[in-house]
């Protein structure tokens, strides 16, 4: 079986894009979670069928990234629920030159975190947390 | 030979213990934490005091200095804290944290004890 290219599991236009002021204040805790913890390279918040909301990392693979993290949090919570462990929080993965973490902010957004090898991943897992949960209270606020 | 639960105990019957850790500074995450309380969440103390050890090694790196940390002592107005890291055996890139009640604690007695712990201390 043949998987389709990346670009065509890009949502159909007639979804609704997240309001802007959302993404504005999003795109400010990013910011700070990035500057706060240096070994971040930066982070994509997105809703859970793959739309970004807003991308704070270098490069132009946000919209790849929003996709792929659909399709991470799908798969963590189908592991979740068949195993019988409760709402997803969280799913690190770690690779030989950093690692990727996915934090739900609230029911409809997911916070994409990536970072450099070697981090601290106590602190990670912290402050991945907060923003989530900041993240989340914005998205609550401005719908 | 003493494991990580019991080490643990032991941390926290030194005299104004307040809360004890095992932490790995490669992740900065415990491998085991006890007391605490909501003013002094260990899973964040652990975090935090990776950052601290991690320092210090750099810079110890940058001034050519080779040796090694035996402890890290933080003197707060109200608290002391000491950072341990486990030297020898499978204890590598481990290290202990202790904070204590600056009023009740003996730091002299304290780190005495501490060192005992660290010795017999079996990952």
């Amino acid at each position: 079986m043949r998987f389709p290219p990346l670009t065509a599991m890009r949502l159909p236009a007639l979804r609704r894009r997240p309001p802007v002021e959302l993404r504005d204040e999003v795109l400010k805790e990013m910011v700070l979670l990035r500057e706060r913890t240096p070994d971040i390279n930066g982070s994509v918040a997105c809703t859970v069928d793959g739309l970004a909301v807003a991308c704070d990392l270098e490069g132009d693979n946000g919209d790849q990234t929003a996709a792929l993290t659909a399709a991470m949090v799908a798969m963590s919570r189908r592991m979740l629920a068949m195993s019988g462990k409760g709402d997803l929080e969280e799913t690190l993965v770690s690779g030989a030159a950093g690692f990727a973490a996915f934090y739900t902010a609230g029911p409809t957004i997911v916070l994409t975190v990536l970072a450099r090898p070697g981090t601290n991943v106590g602190l990670l897992r912290l402050e991945g947390r907060k923003t989530a949960a900041a993240v989340g209270r914005h998205a609550a606020r401005i719908r | 030979m003493a494991s990580m639960d019991v080490s643990l105990k032991e941390m926290m019957t030194i005299d104004g213990s307040l809360g004890a850790a095992i932490v790995d500074h490669g992740s900065g995450m415990a491998l085991g934490a006890l007391g605490g309380s909501k003013e002094l969440d260990l899973q964040v103390a652990a975090a935090g005091n990776t950052e601290v050890v991690k320092a210090k090694l750099r810079t110890m790196d940058s001034l050519g200095l080779k040796d090694s940390i035996e402890d890290i002592l933080i003197t707060l107005s109200g608290q002391y804290h000491i950072i341990r890291p486990i030297s020898g055996r499978g204890g590598k890139g481990l290290f202990l944290y202790l904070a204590l009640d600056r009023g009740r604690a003996n730091l002299a007695m304290a780190r005495h004890q501490l060192r005992g712990i660290e010795e017999k201390l079996d990952v």
